[in-house]
């Protein structure tokens, strides 16, 4: 399995370091808190100092206690949302696509109106119907954001499952007389791994987008610290209008950055699930003490030339035959 | 036509040291150089040539230091079990290879045809994109073993001819495009409306031919033919090859014909090398490797195969698999399975040998080196020609 390491690429190291930073601070980050985010007891509008790192809020609050605490919701809504629309992804799709016929009807024609719906006013009507104690958990807000975002992962997995019923492994395992289950979950979806694998970011970062709106726009618990009640508490505030830029920033940053390193991410899976882009994992230096080209051209092949070559010999007479 | 040299060139010198002679006891064993003048009827000459798969530590030489040359209007045959290296030594060749294939080492040169000028010898491997370009189709084309991939799903088989022209036959016609398409299909013995069909509603012998008129659409000078009939029933195989050497005669083009099935290059080759994991072990004419093979691999692969011509036989077939290329056995490639290894064998590569005045060479210590070696009478025939049948005749009833 050593063919099965991760690229080591620049661009999927930073991805890597960044989001694991995040990971991090989802984890431990309420512990690292200087203060604890409701704290009114400092001078309010603060600048950054010492002792308050990113400044206070117009109640006194400390703002860096506040982005400390805030990953932890934002990143567990954006993983629970991300996980749950990429499962629903998989059985809604897949099935469409191997299955056929009116569930492939059905199926597409639910994912279709998901599609069309515009996503953000219709998390803000489910939302709002939510009773306002379950507005603090991050579990329901995050499959209720699962279903604003399955959609287009299980258009994309129908159509690469389609193109992949009718292959010769399929047709095969079919005739094996292996279950439809099994075929669906353990012939086809090992294949949709890479669709798979970059649909789960793309839904991870559409679900940290939705989650910082709806928080923004102040439809989530306020008693929950995450990026966007805190860009909510800037914004009325009026924050960027009296130019405290240091309550806002940070959180936007973060936001920025998960997103970042997502992207990133991405690219690594790229390469890692196509061997040959592999090459592409080594590193600038690492293909010149190879001698690689910068880049493999396709009906080009590279030429480098490092061979001792036999000398070529003759012999007037061979060895005596056998009578 | 001068080649521009690349920028490893600069680093690595063309010529490396040459290793020391190989310590051969029996009769003189003399260097041969080969001239580096014209190339007269010589069409491609590739010498001491060598891919790797890979890069740094994790590098399998698939191509090791292999010769092999053709003149106009021959047929050259490479024979070997698969993943004896015969395709990625012809991809490598033309510059096909893909990623992570590697050219080591080595020379390609493909002569163009002469005029006022002199010679236009162009060497493959130091050839820049722009003149593999120029090259490729109009001289060296090549019939791919899949017809079914090779041949585009969604567009029609005349759009296909249409694009290789407007390619490369700039001053053509829409109504000449056509022309030349059906032409070529009528080659093949397929009639025109074929044109009209997508790849999908022809059959495999259909699609075959059609790759066949594909490849002779710019009158190349060398087809390359990737097992083009491996993948057929017998008896469209043999339509196919039938049809093959009508056209060559026809038109003249040399052809490098690559399969396992050794019978059928025994009656088309002109020349056929035998490749083991990666090396050359015998070089012979078609009819003295049919009747009188030397190295003990070449005699496995055709005791393999029945015979088309003559009595019935045993079929006995070469013991065990090809070697891992990445843990070959030392000395002798091909002693773990030989029937004949000795001792020598297994410390020893073999050199591939060129027998003067017989026109074959041979990488085997039974024919070289000991005197006090005797070679088994199997492996010591002389080809009288008495059983084999005059190829053109056999091949078009």
């Amino acid at each position: 399995m050593k063919s099965l390491r991760f690229p080591r690429s620049p661009k999927v190291i930073v991805g890597m370091v960044i989001l694991g930073f995040f990971i991090f601070l989802m984890i431990f980050g309420p512990y690292l808190a200087p203060y604890s985010p409701d704290n009114t007891n400092f001078a309010p509008l603060l600048t950054p100092s010492a002792h308050h790192w990113f400044g206070t809020t117009s109640l006194g609050q400390d703002i860096f206690s506040q982005t400390l605490v805030g990953a932890r919701a934002t990143m567990v809504v954006a993983g629970v949302a991300g996980l749950a629309a990429t499962m629903l992804s998989i059985l809604i799709g897949i099935s469409a696509g191997y299955i056929g016929g009116f569930t492939d009807d059905g199926l597409s024609l639910m994912s279709n109106v998901f599609l069309a719906l515009p996503g953000l006013p219709l998390l803000i009507v489910i939302d709002s119907y939510l009773p306002v104690n379950s507005r603090s958990n991050s579990l329901i807000i995050g499959l209720i954001i699962s279903l604003t975002g399955w959609a287009w992962g299980a258009r994309v997995l129908r159509a690469q499952t389609m193109s992949l019923r009718n292959r010769d492994f399929v047709e095969s395992a079919r005739i094996i007389g292996e279950k439809r289950m099994r075929i669906m979950f353990s012939e086809i979806a090992p294949n949709l791994l890479p669709i798979l694998a970059s649909s789960l970011l793309f839904t991870i970062l559409y679900s940290i987008g939705a989650y910082v709106t709806l928080a923004y726009i102040g439809l989530t618990s306020t008693s929950v610290w995450n990026w966007g009640t805190m860009l909510f508490w800037a914004q009325s505030n009026n924050a960027p209008l009296s130019g405290e830029w240091y309550w806002f920033i940070p959180p936007g940053m973060c936001i920025a950055l998960v997103g970042t390193s997502l992207a990133l991410l991405n690219f690594g899976i790229d390469e890692f699930i196509n061997p040959r882009l592999r090459a592409g994992g080594l590193s600038g230096r690492q293909r010149r003490r190879l001698g690689m080209p910068r880049r493999q051209r396709l009906g080009f092949t590279p030429v480098v030339r490092s061979v001792t070559t036999a000398p070529r010999v003759s012999v007037q007479t061979q060895n005596p035959v056998t009578p | 036509m001068t080649t521009e040299s690349k920028r490893v060139d600069d680093v690595v010198p063309n010529e490396l040291p040459p290793q020391a002679l190989p310590t051969t006891t029996y009769g003189p064993i003399t260097a041969t150089t080969h001239s580096e003048a014209t190339m007269g009827e010589r069409i491609l000459d590739v010498r001491n040539f060598s891919v790797d798969y890979g890069w740094g530590n994790n590098a399998v030489r698939a191509v090791d230091d292999v010769d092999v040359h053709l003149d106009r209007s021959k047929v050259l045959g490479i024979a070997g079990e698969s993943g004896s290296g015969k395709s990625t030594l012809v991809y490598a060749i033309t510059r096909l290879l893909r990623a992570p294939g590697v050219i080591k080492g080595g020379e390609a040169r493909f002569n163009l045809g002469s005029d006022d000028e002199g010679e236009h010898v162009i060497d493959l491997v130091n050839a820049s994109e722009r003149e593999l370009r120029s090259v490729r189709w109009s001289s060296i084309s090549i019939v791919l073993q899949s017809a079914l991939s090779a041949l585009n799903p969604v567009v029609r088989v005349g759009s296909q001819f249409e694009q290789v022209l407007k390619t490369h036959r700039k001053h053509m016609s829409k109504d000449e495009r056509r022309a030349r398409a059906a032409a070529l299909l009528a080659m093949v013995g397929l009639d025109e409306d074929r044109l009209d069909r997508f790849p999908h509603e022809l059959s495999g012998g259909q699609r075959q031919r059609i790759m066949i008129a594909l490849a002779l659409t710019l009158d190349p000078q060398l087809v390359i033919m990737d097992e083009p009939t491996t993948a057929l029933d017998v008896v469209t195989q043999r339509e196919i090859i039938s049809e093959l050497f009508e056209l060559r005669a026809q038109f003249g083009f040399a052809m490098i014909f690559i399969t396992h099935d050794l019978s059928l290059l025994t009656e088309l080759a002109d020349e056929i090398v035998v490749m083991y994991a990666g090396a050359l072990v015998e070089r012979a004419t078609a009819r003295e490797l049919y009747e009188a093979p030397r190295h003990p691999y070449s005699l496995g692969l055709l005791n393999s195969f029945p015979p088309m011509h003559g009595e019935r036989t045993e079929l006995s077939g070469i013991p065990g698999s090809p070697p891992d290329l990445a843990h070959l056995p030392t000395g002798c490639r091909f002693h773990p399975r030989c029937p004949y290894a000795m001792e020598r064998c297994t410390n020893e590569t073999p050199p591939l040998v060129e027998i003067q005045g017989t026109d074959r060479s041979v990488a085997c210590w039974l024919h070289v080196g000991d005197p006090a070696v005797a070679v088994p009478v199997e492996l010591s025939r002389v080809a009288t020609g008495a059983t084999t049948v005059d190829p053109a005749k056999d091949v078009t009833r």
